[in-house]
């Protein structure tokens, strides 16, 4: 399996002389093909930080991050664009999606915004709305559907330009517990069948059970790692639970 | 406490208050200066034509000032509309942290009070200064020179600037107010989230509207152009036009919209799909401002272009229609004709004249009231006294030395014929229907038969009320002539500059003021006739264009803030294209195409619209000039085409700093 992203020792801080605050120290992991990774953390874990800098929202203080070798910490401008659109697809918390646009036409604009072929942007946006049985929602504009179709639609967006790193930051976090199910579902298609390779941050050990891996970050420093292998979503759970207790676990020193 | 907190948002708040600011002190700068051009002291003084002119064009300033007050006073309360969309969040904090709704309230009108307190004053100075450039312009304008150009600040206009802000304050502040009760805290809070629902419409629907819309502007303009400016129409017409004018606006976007899906090659190349959606949201939320500016547009075309038609105009005509320098004329008396009187008064005026003509014109007691009898008359009321004064005859030798000396057409008469000059737009058409039908005129037992059925249109003569003013000169064989008793002597002639006219005609009024205000006298300069010229259709032709281009910038000021408050609402969509790795250029791009439709939508009906309605205007005018309407709307045309460039440009940087600052990459 080839390696697809490659986090070497990056370093985020914010803040200036007076405090300073690390918000990534010196994390390295590397993500391959086909992968589903899972980014565990709580709230001011860093893990949000992370991600954003995996996707060149944010820039590191120190380190690299090399996708399929070459590194974008030194992309600047029209390149970094060019590279997030070619590269990577997002999934975000709120959806995202072009209020004035309709499904069809929020997914076909990330087609064209890449100067997709015009004929063969029809079929493309079939492909994956089957796979995600999208297709009679296609049509509606995004205050016509609920927050889960909306969250499906946008992940055919960051899908449908066959991306070689798909991001996906808390993709339910404003989902209802049934709309949530369907989505992970929709994601672990798209791993297995579409060979996608998906990194989703998390907080919720039920989501995280959909990952292949799981990272755990506590204070900007990578804590643990598990890896489902053969194991059932059950099982993987558990051992999640076990890892979240533990983290949470830690806690009870500070008292 | 609180007044503490007023002047630390204000502070913080400049950027936001920027562009409030800036229309409000624009707005009291354009209303002064409007309201002070007449009370500059030479421009009172304008001749003739203000005493004539005087007390309608106060009314009609009265008039436009309150327009104009009506049009600011909507501007202003969509900037301000602009600042409370862009802190909606904040009001939602003090809302959250228990300030009641009064106290908020009071918290910003104290903002706009002293907002606005600020805005007068800076207005005031910069009017002030306007209003001084405005008065050089209109006296070179209309007095010919800015010699009697004077520094003046007018508490009048002060006044009323003062008092009609202070109304608009008000209202500006009972409307925040009222928005301010009106909201809810979830609203506020979630201002930045809140998802636009957009309404579909039908498709079969807006493409029937669109065609009706089609169908009433041509029926329109059709009617306008083949009735003219007829009152019992205009009702339709207009009608026709604003429903048109409606429906264009409310279906245009959906129909484009409809055409561009269609062509999938266009629809789906870059951020196309994203900026043409943009614009139908856009148009379909504000096609009512959309129709509100595509009228103001309309307005100032319109004015614009009968304003500068009319101006530009004036020139030629002026110089077309006074042939002399100088006429002088007063009853007969022998042996004192008009050069031999000023000799014995000590004017120079045989020394200073390049060539002249002294004639003698004679009456009967024919009036013009027999010349007309049994038909119908068409004067002003101030006219009618005309109708018993007795007719100007002239012997067919004099007439031709006058011709002569203005290079106009000769006659040639036998000795029972005649023939009538007349080119006054009251009777030319009465003069016309005698000839032609009753023909025979007795003049001092001698029957004379017209040589022509249609009346001369020369001039004879300059006059101080309208241009063309000749009701009706006969001219006559000289045999008959002799027999008649002189009435008055005739002097016309001509000057070799400009100076030596002004020289005499001072010479004159030191001598012959009295003779004149008494009545007992006439003479007056080619100068003069030119000043009153202006100083009638010049005004009124000013007041056009400066009004044209106060409602021009009006509407661009407003299609600006439309576009940049649109943009800071959208900007999480841009957002989202940014991070779907739509590059800054794309981004530019489908900003670029937004604005440039925004601001040409209402221009292309108000194009349309205006171009036919000044055509229809202007013929009505073509009686005073001869007005060469393609040219004149060029100049109008190039003009707003420039204050538009500015506006746009000002526009689309301003909208792409919206994105850098929020970090859009």
């Amino acid at each position: 399996m080839s390696t697809i992203l490659k986090v070497e020792n990056i370093e985020k801080v914010y803040g200036n002389r007076s405090s300073i605050t690390h918000a990534l120290n010196n994390i390295s992991f590397e993500v391959d093909r086909e992968d589903f990774l899972g980014i565990m953390g709580a709230s001011g874990s860093g893990k949000s930080t992370l991600l954003n800098c995996i996707s060149t929202i944010d820039t590191v203080t120190a380190g690299h991050v090399y996708v399929q070798g070459s590194d974008i910490t030194t992309l600047k401008g029209n390149k970094l664009s060019k590279f997030r659109r070619e590269k990577l697809g997002f999934i975000f918390q709120d959806y995202n999606l072009l209020d004035t646009l309709t499904a069809y036409e929020n997914i076909s604009l990330a087609l064209s915004i890449i100067n997709y072929p015009k004929n063969k942007i029809h079929e493309e946006i079939d492909k994956v709305a089957n796979a995600l049985n999208i297709q009679n929602i296609l049509h509606k504009y995004p205050y016509q559907m609920s927050g889960g179709q909306q969250q499906r639609i946008a992940a055919a967006r960051a899908i449908v330009t066959q991306p070689s790193l798909l991001l996906a930051d808390e993709p339910t976090g404003a989902l209802d517990s049934k709309s949530a199910k369907m989505l992970l579902k929709s994601l672990e298609i798209l791993n297995k069948q579409q060979q996608a390779t998906i990194l989703m941050v998390t907080h919720d050990a039920y989501n995280a059970s959909f990952c292949k891996r799981i990272i755990f970050i506590k204070d900007g420093k990578i804590f643990n790692e598990l890896v489902k292998g053969s194991d059932d979503r059950q099982t993987f759970f558990n051992r999640i639970m076990e890892v979240v207790a533990l983290l949470g676990g830690d806690i009870s020193d500070d008292f | 406490m609180t007044f503490n907190l007023i002047l630390k948002n204000v502070r913080r708040s400049m950027k936001d208050y920027a562009i409030y600011f800036l229309t409000l002190a624009l707005g009291v700068s354009l209303f002064y200066a409007f309201n002070s051009i007449s009370s500059q002291p030479d421009l009172n003084n304008l001749n003739y034509a203000m005493e004539l002119f005087g007390d309608a064009l106060v009314t009609y300033i009265g008039l436009l000032s309150k327009f104009i007050a009506v049009i600011l006073a909507f501007l202003i309360i969509y900037a301000n509309q602009f600042i409370m969309k862009r802190r909606k969040k904040e009001m939602g904090i003090y809302m959250s942290l228990g300030m009641n709704k009064w106290k908020i309230s009071s918290l910003f009108v104290g903002e706009t009070f002293l907002v606005g307190i600020l805005a007068l004053m800076v207005g005031l100075g910069i009017g002030f200064l306007l209003s001084q450039g405005i008065s050089i312009v209109a006296l070179k304008l209309f007095v010919g020179n800015a010699a009697g150009f004077q520094l003046m600040f007018s508490a009048a206009a002060m006044k009323q600037t003062i008092i009609s802000f202070a109304l608009i304050f008000i209202i500006v502040m009972l409307f925040n107010t009222r928005t301010i009760m009106n909201i809810k805290l979830v609203d506020l809070l979630t201002a930045n989230r809140k998802n636009q629902e957009l309404k579909v419409p039908n498709k079969l629907i807006t493409l029937l509207l669109f065609l009706l819309s089609l169908v009433s502007l041509v029926t329109g303009i059709t009617l306008l152009l083949f009735y003219g400016l007829n009152k019992d129409k205009m009702t339709w017409i207009m009608g026709l036009l604003v429903v048109g004018v409606i429906l264009f606006y409310y279906t245009v976007s959906g129909v484009i919209i409809m055409l561009m899906k269609r062509n999938k090659k266009t629809y789906f190349t870059g951020l196309n799909a994203f900026s043409f959606r943009q614009l139908g949201s856009k148009m379909q939320t504000n096609f009512l401002v959309m129709i509100v500016l595509c009228g103001l547009l309309f307005t100032s075309l319109v004015v614009l272009g009968t304003g500068f038609s009319t101006t530009s105009s004036m020139n030629k005509q002026a110089k077309a229609s006074t042939p002399f320098d100088l006429t002088i004329m007063y009853p007969y008396q022998k042996n004192i004709a008009p050069l031999n009187r000023a000799d014995r008064d000590g004017i120079k005026l045989r020394k200073s004249l390049k060539s002249y003509a002294q004639t003698t014109l004679y009456k009967t007691t024919m009036t013009y009231e027999d010349l007309f009898e049994g038909q119908k008359l068409n004067l002003a009321k101030a006219e009618q006294k005309m109708l018993q004064s007795h007719i100007n005859f002239i012997s067919q030798t004099d007439f031709n030395k006058q011709m002569r000396l203005s290079g106009q057409k000769q006659i040639q008469l036998n000795p029972d014929q005649y023939i009538i000059n007349a080119n006054h737009e009251g009777t030319e058409k009465n003069v016309k229907y005698f000839l032609q039908h009753n023909g025979t005129l007795i003049v001092g037992h001698k029957t004379l038969t017209p040589v022509s059925d249609k009346q001369f249109k020369n001039i004879i003569s300059l006059s101080n009320s309208t241009i063309t003013n000749d009701m009706g000169t006969v001219i006559i064989p000289d045999q008959v002539a002799r027999t008649l008793k002189p009435d008055s002597y005739l002097l016309n002639g001509k000057f070799p500059s400009i100076k030596v006219e002004g020289q005499v005609y001072e010479a004159m009024n030191n001598k012959w003021i009295e003779h004149s205000l008494n009545g007992s006298m006439f003479y007056v300069t080619n100068s003069v006739i030119k000043d009153t010229y202006f100083g009638t259709f010049g005004v009124i032709a000013f007041i056009c264009s400066y009004l044209g281009i106060v409602l021009l910038i009006v509407t661009l000021s407003v299609l600006s803030l439309q576009q940049l408050t649109e943009i800071q609402d959208n900007k999480e969509r841009y957002r989202t294209l940014a991070k779907l790795g739509a590059d800054k250029g794309m981004i530019n791009k489908s900003i670029f195409k937004q604005v440039a439709f925004y601001f040409v939508a209402p221009l292309i009906m108000a194009v349309i619209l205006s171009s036919f309605t000044t055509r229809v205007v202007l013929d009505k005018l073509e009686p005073f000039f001869e007005i060469s309407i393609a040219q004149n709307m060029i100049v109008s045309y190039g003009i707003i085409l420039a204050l538009y460039a500015v506006y746009f440009v000002a526009t689309y940087q301003s909208a792409k700093q919206i994105i850098v600052e929020n970090n859009i990459k």
